[in-house]
């Protein structure tokens, strides 16, 4: 007997606190029709305990994350954050020994299952160009997810890659809580990534996949000003993509 | 308190830096040219990619057996009269260095950030001697009273104006903003120094075990100069510099150079003993052309305690190719401002272990964005992102934390979010 699939999908507390990052994947799911549990919108993972070496209180509050999450019996869970995403498919598990029993996908391998599918129809608008900037989360310090987002973006819009990309892409300086840490730095080091990576591409889009590159590499670029650079989380960029 | 009080003054640097055009042109320069000087040096020589994983696994061996190949290399060296020493803490090297050199004394000094460790030109001066940097960077950060901002580029962040400035005021003549003029003037300026100095300082890059051969690896020539021409030789030696044989040393080489951005350097020199001769009679004499004294110091200053560490043992297979620092998204746009003796992200891992201790890396264990490029491009395959997540932890125990983040994490702990919940 197949157990009915059950989805569970974590906003998590950057994307939930940004109303445009918010009703952007809200705006996905719904036009994609896409039945699913709610949460994470007021509940933190636990990431930014562990990046600030509090590991014992992390594996308490992680504990507590992880019965919240099981009580709801979801099979399977996306988030649109690299940071929970990692949380819950590496660390608790390999950090704090705790085994969820779900299966956790981050945004971009659902859009892709969703795209292959055939269950979302996403506008061509093959004029458009966009350059893709690679989350270190997903990235290199995770699982290596490259190929899918570019398959999501192709599939309606032009990709343009920057001159050093995946593994070896430059970060936009808005993780390891260096946007809380000395926010002038992290943005200082989103405005250099874009004007080395994105305005020699002559592009004025940037598209990504998680919610602090897209809040930071945001900020860098209100910092140029001879030129207006879009910044867009993937769920959001979709959402515009699709038909009501 | 006193890990905010500390924060606070270097976030203080750091926003101050981020608004210096000076150095954000210096920089911005510097690691254009770097990144094209590496991809071509490692374009042309593809298997060097390859020798970086026959490295690791040299490195690792020697990372477990330090007290083995310390004893090993000072063997092969007393063997061939030269002197050696152990020095447990950068203390004890002053006080072994004090007892070499002794006081009223010329030294010139080849380029080593090991000796930062020792602030070996304050205390040495401060001990009666003079000491002249000759590795045209380091010059100009000693005239400047400056501190190194880069291991490779110790002067990355002066853009020339300033150099011209501090040498026309050396020279008591304007000099034109001109690097090759200024690059002469210091050449005129140094060459009598070496042979007029009683004792000539060096690091090495590798030094091995079964030849006890220290590999000083440069461009400029003067490090030649320094271990050649002054009588006596003192050498500063990390203990991790250690490679088990001279064949090792070599791949080591290849792989600094490429990593540094070298097809290959101008200079490699390999020092085994003092000068000697036995051209009359077969009779040694010491001292023929070269130094008539080799004195080498390994130094500890933490490195043993960091080795037995699961984790930041790592740190200790560092090049010091600099290969990172160009990597970075943040090194950059601030240089040397963040670090301490060490910098950038692998230099906070150095400054909590081997130069500053826990306190002086605090600051800067929060300056990380945690990306990962850098052990992407670290021919060595260090993960600063990694030593730097397990500092955090062991600053949280050593009550380290600056408050910024103590409040984050008890509002996370508490609220069950890290952002403040807005009222109603």
């Amino acid at each position: 007997m197949e157990i009915e699939e059950k989805l569970g999908v974590f906003f998590g507390c950057t994307t939930a606190g940004a109303p445009h990052l918010l009703k952007g994947l809200e705006d996905f799911l719904s036009k994609a029709k896409i039945d699913y549990v709610p949460m994470g919108k007021d509940l933190c993972c636990g990431v930014p305990l562990t990046l600030a070496g509090y590991h014992d209180e992390a594996a308490e509050y992680v504990k507590k994350v992880a019965d919240k999450l099981i009580s709801t019996k979801i099979t399977k869970m996306v988030t649109s954050c690299p940071h929970c995403y990692m949380m819950f498919k590496r660390e608790y598990p390999e950090e704090f020994g705790i085994e969820l029993p779900f299966k956790v996908l981050h945004f971009v391998e659902f859009a892709d299952e969703l795209l292959k599918e055939g269950k979302i129809k996403l506008r061509n608008r093959k004029d458009v160009r966009v350059l893709y900037h690679d989350p270190c989360g997903i990235g290199r310090r995770g699982p290596g997810l490259y190929e899918e987002p570019r398959r999501v973006l192709e599939s309606c819009v032009q990709v343009v890659e920057a001159d050093r990309n995946r593994v070896l892409g430059t970060c936009c300086g808005g993780g390891g809580l260096l946007r809380a840490s000395l926010p002038k730095l992290a943005v200082a080091a989103a405005k250099r990534k874009i004007q080395d990576d994105v305005l020699p591409k002559g592009v004025d889009t940037i598209v990504t996949s998680c919610p602090f590159c897209t809040l930071n590499l945001a900020d860098g670029a209100a910092e140029i000003a001879d030129k207006e650079i879009k910044v867009f989380d993937l769920p959001q960029f979709l959402a515009e993509q699709m038909e009501d | 308190m006193e890990a905010s009080k500390e924060f606070n003054a270097y976030k203080r640097t750091i926003y101050k830096v981020l608004k210096d055009k000076f150095l954000k042109t210096a920089l911005e320069r510097a690691v254009t040219a770097f990144r094209k000087n590496r991809d071509a040096a490692l374009a042309a020589f593809p298997e060097v990619v390859e020798k970086r994983e026959r490295l690791q696994e040299i490195k690792d061996k020697v990372i477990d057996n330090l007290d083995y190949y310390v004893g090993k290399a000072r063997e092969a060296l007393e063997k061939n009269h030269a002197h050696t020493y152990f020095a447990s803490d950068a203390d004890k090297a002053n006080e072994i260095l004090k007892n070499i050199i002794g006081t009223g004394k010329m030294i010139v000094k080849a380029k080593s950030i090991t000796s930062e460790e020792l602030e070996f030109n304050k205390v040495m001066t401060a001990y009666g001697n003079t000491v002249y940097e000759t590795d045209l960077g380091e010059f100009i950060v000693q005239l400047l009273g400056d501190k190194p901002m880069h291991i490779l580029a110790p002067a990355v962040h002066v853009p020339r104006e300033r150099v011209a400035k501090i040498f026309s005021e050396v020279a008591g003549r304007e000099m034109p903003a001109d690097p090759k003029k200024l690059a002469m003037f210091a050449r005129e300026f140094l060459r009598d120094k070496y042979f007029k100095a009683d004792v000539g300082f060096s690091g090495a890059n590798f030094i091995t075990a079964d030849t006890g051969t220290m590999f000083l690896v440069e461009n400029e020539g003067n490090i030649r100069f320094v271990t050649n021409a002054p009588e006596i030789h003192v050498a500063v030696i990390g203990v991790e510099k250690l490679m088990p044989t001279l064949s090792d040393a070599m791949l080591g080489l290849e792989v600094l150079m490429r990593y540094s951005g070298y097809l290959t350097t101008s200079y490699v020199s390999m020092i085994s003993c003092p000068a000697k001769t036995g051209d009359i009679e077969k009779v040694t004499v010491y001292g023929a052309h070269g130094p008539k004294e080799l004195h080498v110091i390994f130094l500890d200053n933490g490195r043993t305690k960091a080795a037995a560490d699961p984790v930041y043992r790592d740190m200790l297979r560092c090049l010091r190719c600099g290969a990172c620092m160009y990597e970075c998204p943040i090194y950059p746009l601030v240089s040397g401002n963040w670090g301490y003796h060490y910098m950038g992200g692998i230099g906070v891992a150095w400054t909590a272990l081997v130069s500053g201790g826990f306190a002086k890396a605090a600051p800067l264990a929060y300056s990380c964005a945690l990306c990962g490029r850098c052990k992407e491009i670290c021919p060595a395959g260090i993960d600063s992102s990694k030593l730097i997540e397990r500092l955090r932890k062991d600053l949280k125990k050593e009550g380290l934390v600056p408050s910024f983040i103590k409040e984050m994490a008890e509002t996370v702990i508490k609220e069950g979010t890290p952002y403040k919940k807005k009222e109603g």
